[in-house]
């Protein structure tokens, strides 16, 4: 075993570097930013990966790719994340709208949508949660009724990032509502006209993600993508895309989280308490975890194996690091968190309000056990 | 390919397990009684001993992960072998490769058999960091069934001339463990990351541990029935073996991975030692704790086996510096590296 980057791995990466190095210089560190002030930045740096090529690092050349593999991509987001690059804008347009559009697409979808992907002005968002519908996905139910030349669609989406940018939606729908729940639902590349989009405000201010109505919201026969019925199939494309380009993301924001959390106690001079290093003694087991656990991942991945159920067990070891250390560090805090006027205190709260999202956005912390019991352990399904 | 078993690795896996499969009831049975060499016990000293001896101190190229492999198959079956201690100890002299020099080869092949004696009584951590030396040792494993001491000292390594040896009451009578008062050692070698390859050894079998007490306790939550159906269907009981999973996942890649760094001369081997012993024997003791409630009533008796993986999760987390004593080394060094690199 063996865990030393290849010297085509490690000459990719310097590219990158070099690159992410250059384009990065007058961007501002995100974590001092007002919502407002990153969303500028996330489109201003995704005008940057357009320009320079990289929107379509992992799609094949044929499509205008670089034609790496999925793993390229991965690579990538996590120098990005390593640097502390502002999000992408259209990272859903990029990374799971244009791979999905390239499985699934018929010749004159990926004609359609691919190149605005590439060129940076047609963003999307991700059209599957609903209000009825969390863990529990298949089960939703925003209806799509035949219409002449398509569907007439009706429901609520919900928790959609990035919806007030995009112009256009990954979106599921049921088309049968006779059918088994897996099989009743069809993917739609839906034109958002005639969504109406709401905002929702997060726990600590942030409003990154929405509510989308459909009222009797036509979408044509031509935007259904892989087959009407087939729409769970897709899904799961959609997200094992989803999963991994973030795969290698995660043990950097575990590692940041500790690393803020450590300037914290230095600032605030109980660096040298036992009982400090006892709890970062705990978060580095686990944040390293990660790290090594995705390492393994990618290389089991690169051998022509499928990522198994543990991955799961890294979205929740992560979950965890970053929710302790970012709550660990509010408290620290001269007023135990509570007095949130000072910039740092009130970047500290938000960062700690922010994190409890970890434990329940892409699975939540229940679903991702539920896997590993039944996947690893074998146990019976307990939902 | 990277970060992927090897061939071989997996072949030493499998035929490990295999010899440690027909050692299954020794640790019970070794709970009372003297010690008597498992069946698995001749086979392993003999034919396994040149697992992870680098080449300088007699080896044929093998890794240390290749060793680690092998003691993490017996820790899942509470094969109560003297070979990871054996091995712990001949880790514990190929430290500072350069001027070890070949081992002799009768401990190589096992006609010779090492334990180690690392820890210090009263004190939470490994013998190299307490000075003066007291020259005494404790949880010293298989010291009246071992031929040879390899001893950790402030100053370095040494083949120790025990003074006295007294035998203590071991929470795992199958791990028989004693106090050893050691001579003033004439001359010691340079430890080097012999003290980090002894842990790793230790680390890679409380995996093993963590890994058998989950099996155990998966098998009874898929079998026993409670309320019309198996227990395992309840999130209640499965949750926290999934926690358990967990954590014995991130133990076992955090000591693979500070083996390569041990192997390939990092600069953080240290910390990743550290982070590695202090997850696995968390890890160990928690799944056997999670696998003695699944067993209900059963699991609070002599005779269900849950209480001997939490009987061997103590008697190793506490081998080679007890995992809190890991853990806070793990902390202080990552404070001491974020300093740093902030200038």
């Amino acid at each position: 075993m063996d865990f030393a980057d290849s010297d085509t791995d490690l000459a990719f990466r310097r590219e990158v570097g070099r690159w992410l190095d250059g384009a990065l210089a007058d961007v501002p560190d995100q974590e001092e930013l007002t919502q407002d002030e990153r969303e500028h930045w996330s489109r201003v740096w995704q005008d940057r990966l357009c320009a320079g090529n990289w929107a379509g690092l992992s799609w094949p050349v044929a499509h205008g790719g670089r034609g790496m593999d999925a793993l390229a991509q991965a690579v990538f987001n996590e120098e990005a994340a390593v640097r502390g690059a502002p999000y992408p804008l259209n990272g859903v347009g990029m990374m799971l709208a244009g791979p999905t559009i390239i499985a699934h697409g018929t010749d004159a979808q990926q004609a359609r949508h691919l190149p605005g992907i590439l060129r940076g002005d047609e963003y999307w968002c991700q059209g599957f949660s609903e209000p009825g519908s969390g863990s529990d996905l298949a089960s939703l139910t925003t209806a799509a009724t035949r219409v002449d030349g398509g569907w007439r669609i009706n429901g609520a989406k919900i928790w959609t990032s990035n919806a007030h940018n995009a112009s256009k939606c990954l979106l599921l729908a049921r088309t049968d509502p006779d059918a088994p729940k897996h099989r009743g639902i069809t993917y739609f590349l839906a034109p958002m006209d005639g969504f109406t989009v709401r905002s929702l405000v997060m726990i600590n201010g942030d409003t990154e993600f929405n509510e989308m109505f459909l009222d009797d919201v036509f979408v044509a026969d031509d935007d259904v993508l892989g087959g009407v019925g087939n729409g769970w199939t897709v899904a799961l494309t959609t997200l094992a895309f989803e999963r991994g380009s973030m795969a290698l993301n995660l043990w950097v924001w575990a590692r940041q989280a500790v690393d803020r959390l450590i300037d914290v106690a230095v600032e605030r001079g109980v660096a040298d308490d036992s009982a400090f290093a006892d709890a970062v003694g705990a978060l580095q087991c686990d944040a390293e975890a990660v790290r090594i656990g995705s390492m393994r991942m990618l290389g089991e991945s690169r051998a022509g194996g499928v990522p198994g159920p543990e991955t799961s067990a890294l979205k929740s070891l992560w979950a965890r690091v970053v929710q302790h250390a970012n709550r660990l560090a509010v408290q620290l805090d001269e007023a135990g968190g509570v007095l949130v006027d000072g910039d740092g205190a009130a970047a500290r709260m938000r960062r700690y309000l922010r994190a409890r999202a970890h434990t329940i956005e892409g699975g939540t912390e229940e679903v991702q056990k539920s896997i590993l019991a039944e996947r690893v352990l074998r146990l019976p399904r307990s939902r | 390919m990277r970060a992927t078993f090897t061939e071989e690795q997996r072949e030493i896996g499998a035929t490990v397990g295999a010899l440690a499969d027909a050692d299954r009831g020794t640790a019970r049975e070794l709970q009372s009684g003297p010690w008597r060499a498992p069946a698995a016990d001749g086979p392993l000293l003999r034919d396994f001993g040149l697992l992870g001896v680098p080449e300088p101190a007699g080896g044929i190229g093998s890794g240390l992960i290749d060793l680690l492999v092998a003691v993490e198959a017996l820790g899942g079956r509470l094969v109560p072998s003297r070979f990871p201690a054996h091995a712990a100890a001949v880790q514990l002299l190929c430290g500072e490769e350069r001027r070890t020099g070949p081992l002799p080869d009768e401990v190589l092949d096992g006609r010779r058999v090492l334990t180690l004696a690392v820890d210090v009584p009263g004190s939470s951590g490994w013998a190299d960091g307490v000075a003066p030396d007291p020259l005494v040792r404790t949880l010293v494993p298989y010291a009246a069934q071992a031929d040879g001491v390899v001893a950790l000292g402030p100053d370095g390594v040494w083949f120790a001339d025990p003074v006295r040896t007294t035998a203590r009451q071991s929470v795992d009578p199958s791990v028989p463990l004693s106090d050893l008062t050691v001579a003033v050692p004439e001359r010691t070698q340079p430890a080097g990351t012999g003290p980090l390859r002894a842990a790793l050894v230790v680390a890679a079998e409380l995996c093993g541990v963590a890994q058998g007490a989950i099996d155990l306790a998966a098998e009874q939550a898929r079998t026993r029935r409670q309320f019309g159906q198996v227990i395992g269907a309840f999130q209640g009981v499965a949750f926290p073996l999934a926690e358990a999973a967990t954590a014995r996942k991130a133990a076992w890649d955090l000591t693979l991975y500070a083996a390569w760094a041990v192997d390939t001369g990092r600069p953080d081997a240290g910390i990743q030692v550290h982070a590695a012993k202090a997850a696995a024997g968390q890890a160990a003791v928690f799944a056997a704790e999670r696998c003695i409630q699944v067993h209900g009533g059963m699991g609070i008796t002599m005779e269900a086996d849950p209480h001997l993986f939490l009987r061997r999760a103590f008697v190793l987390d506490a081998r080679c510096g007890r995992g809190s004593w890991h853990r806070r080394r793990t902390g202080e060094l990552r404070i001491r590296a974020r300093r740093a690199g902030r200038g």
